[in-house]
């Protein structure tokens, strides 16, 4: 039966794993000074997080949290990666183009161009983490646990793979707003089986949070 | 065993004809896409070739006759064009009652209309139409497209760059498989930008002339821009309404290069992945591929990488291959889809498509693609791949009946 | 040329968003491409654009950019003789 073994949410310049004794936290005003400080809080030593535009600071840093001291036993060529959002990469797009109205300039940005599609992100997890499994990435108005669960179960199912990273990665307006679950097919110490039920709440649980209506 | 995966229509809109007979007719008659810029108002015009749609966003809104149409991003005229060949070419009633969904992807969205908002609001920000940024994001494009069809029962985007199409295929053969949907139209769009041509002119891997896909002295791709869409049915769906399918999906594969965000690995471990595990799900063995439809950019790095993959897999002896990007350019999003179409034309109709501008082989590789167009050939299985940015890589076997 | 060294070791840091690096941690002459910064492809694109915008010379070619990129020294060199 397919397992959520645990979650990371990332919102507010949080940074924690519900019932965590060591959640992160940063107060900076903008997420490009939230992340650097969240990424320097957790001691991390990896420098191509200072490229990275700040949708995939956001998928990096929650997945940090989530994998830290985490013992991963699967094959790497059979773990994925699911993840959908609502904004696709729409605050990079706009800094690209904002930037190459400036006639002078217009198309020189070859590290920012880069970005300008939300699937990057799926790239950077996955040459952090060594992840090489198949990997979707969609683009919704919210989560949609259904369509996510019945997929990944799936993909379990049919042993195409063995583990996975599913979420919600969505940044813009200067706000991050993240889940992500890892998810084994078996596993010894897990509260929840992947169903649409428990996405929910998951999703659910994140709203909450940003809307700062629980208390952390 | 799994469902069977019919594809029961197909549609498509490129620089090389406004729908399938059209293209068709361009490929056996060798006749490409790529030329100098027409209708995008960029400073790259007489620079840089593309592969542009031949008709004018006014023109594509007068073919389809709606009354939004005026305010369609190019992105959904396009997709809402070769939507309606598909399903028309299908043959199927969406409202007869069988559960129809559509999974559509574009990487570029309505950015069409949004940039050239900006440009306007930039200069005043009391002018410009607000109405213009409307339709950026991806899943506008999509939304359209399933209003237009009449389609509601699942709608879903995909953005995954250039294995997006691919992908969305993949979604769509699933959603029948596990009984959600009983048919789905599934492929993408994607139109040329001013945004799209100086990023990847920044990325320096657009070719000035017109491209040459797995040659040696090859400089980079060609952009393109186009719509295609394929009808995936269940056997349940076709037997209701007593229709024939075309061929069938026998296959499909998605991994991670896990290596950079924009270059595929030296050793293509992304695409050789997607490529194993497609075959594998196909049942069928390397030997049993009469044609690759590669994914072919011709940048360095794709083509050596994709080589070195191909060799690898087919080291009992290398089926016939070409890139028909040297027919439509790179047309991103939708690239999977187009040359799904391409795939199932050639199974149809017996023929491979010739790989344009070849000369030398790749140093190493001693890969040699199909340099002139092959009619009255029995073609059983097609592999077709398409690689993103993210190191996204997948693939399909599209397989006769 | 040691100031022009100098400031071009402050100018790739910004460019190439090598945040954790100070100056002092870059050598003029060791290799960019093949040290610990882990330099890519597209730190070489932008390469090209700070030298085209600051000091208003044009690569080519990406192939020439290969030896002229070779250390900070190299590049500082490339700007001295064609500016």
């Amino acid at each position: 039966m397919t397992k959520i073994v645990k979650t990371a949410y990332h919102t507010t310049g949080a940074l924690h794993i519900k019932g965590d004794k060591n959640p992160f936290f940063s107060k900076e005003i903008t997420y490009t000074d939230r992340s650097k400080d969240l990424y320097k809080q957790m001691n991390l030593s990896y420098s191509k997080f200072y490229k990275m535009d700040l949708l995939c600071r956001a998928a990096f840093l929650c997945a940090e949290k989530l994998l830290r001291d985490y013992e991963i036993v699967e094959d790497p060529n059979k773990i994925g990666i699911f993840l959908a959002n609502h904004s696709s990469s729409l605050h990079t797009d706009e800094q690209y183009y904002n930037k190459s109205i400036d006639t002078i300039n217009a198309q020189r940005q070859p590290a920012l161009f880069v970005y300008t599609l939300p699937n990057i992100m799926l790239g950077e997890l996955s040459i952090r983490h060594g992840f090489k499994g198949e990997q979707c990435m969609w683009i919704d108005s919210e989560f949609n646990e259904e369509f996510v669960s019945n997929y990944v179960n799936s993909l379990f199912g049919t042993n195409k793979i063995d583990a996975c990273l599913l979420g919600w990665v969505d940044f813009y307006d200067d706000k991050e707003n993240v889940f992500l679950s890892w998810v084994e097919g078996s596993a010894a110490k897990a509260e929840e089986h992947l169903t649409p039920k428990n996405l929910k709440s998951i999703k659910n649980y994140l709203n909450n949070l940003a809307d700062g209506s629980t208390n952390k | 065993m799994p469902e069977k995966i019919y594809i029961s229509g197909i549609g498509a809109i490129s620089s090389i004809g406004v729908n399938v007979p059209e293209l068709l007719a361009s490929i056996r008659s060798s006749r490409h896409g790529i030329q100098h810029i027409v209708h995008l108002d960029t400073s790259h015009r007489g620079n840089l070739p593309v592969g542009e749609v031949k008709l004018s966003n006014e023109q594509l809104a007068e073919r389809i006759q709606t009354e939004k149409a005026s305010n369609f991003s190019r992105t959904t005229l396009l997709g809402i064009v070769a939507a309606r060949e598909a399903v028309a070419h299908a043959g199927i009633d969406i409202q007869d009652g069988l559960k129809t969904g559509i999974i559509s992807s574009t990487s570029v969205g309505g950015i069409d209309k949004t940039e050239n908002f900006f440009k306007k609001f930039f200069a005043d920000p009391t002018s410009g139409r607000l109405r213009n940024i409307t339709s950026h994001d991806c899943g506008d494009s999509t939304e359209n497209i399933a209003v237009d069809l009449g389609v509601y029962h699942y709608i879903s985007t995909i953005s995954t760059a250039c294995s997006s199409s691919a992908n969305a295929i993949m979604t769509g053969a699933r959603l029948i498989r596990h009984k959600i949907l009983d048919r789905v139209i599934v492929g993408g769009t994607d139109a040329l930008t001013k945004y799209t041509l100086n990023g990847f002119n920044a990325l320096k891997i657009l070719d000035t002339g017109h491209c040459k896909p797995f040659d040696q002295n090859r400089n980079g791709l060609n952009l393109g821009e186009g719509a295609a869409y394929l009808v995936l049915e269940s056997e349940k769906s076709l037997k209701q309404r007593n229709a024939e399918p075309i061929c069938y999906l026998s296959g499909y594969g998605n991994a991670n290069d896990a290596y950079h965000q924009t270059a595929s690995s030296p050793e293509g471990n992304g695409a050789y992945s997607a490529m194993e595990i497609a075959l594998k799900q196909s049942t069928f063995l390397p030997g049993d591929i009469d044609y690759v439809n590669v994914h072919g950019t011709a940048t360095y790095v794709n083509d050596l990488s994709e080589g070195t993959a191909m060799s690898k897999l087919f080291s009992e002896g290398m089926p016939r291959f070409s890139s028909t990007k040297s027919f439509t350019g790179h047309t991103l999003a939708a690239a999977g889809s187009i040359e799904a179409v391409i795939s199932v034309l050639s199974i149809k109709n017996n023929f491979i498509a010739p790989n344009l501008n070849f000369q030398s082989s790749i140093e190493g590789l001693n890969m040699v693609p199909v340099q002139e167009l092959q009619e009255n050939i029995e073609i059983r299985n097609i592999l077709s791949n398409s690689f993103g940015f993210g190191g996204n890589c997948s693939a399909l076997v599209i397989s006769a009946l | 040329m040691e100031a022009l060294i100098s400031k071009l070791k402050e100018q790739l840091i910004e460019q190439l968003n090598l945040e954790d690096y100070t100056p002092e941690d870059i050598n003029e002459d060791d290799s960019l491409f093949e040290s610990e910064m882990g330099l890519d492809s597209i730190d070489a694109l932008e390469i090209i654009v700070l030298l085209e915008q600051e000091y208003g010379v044009k690569i080519q070619n990406k192939e020439d950019g290969e030896k002229i990129f070779h250390s900070v020294r190299t590049i500082a060199e490339h700007i001295q003789a064609n500016s």
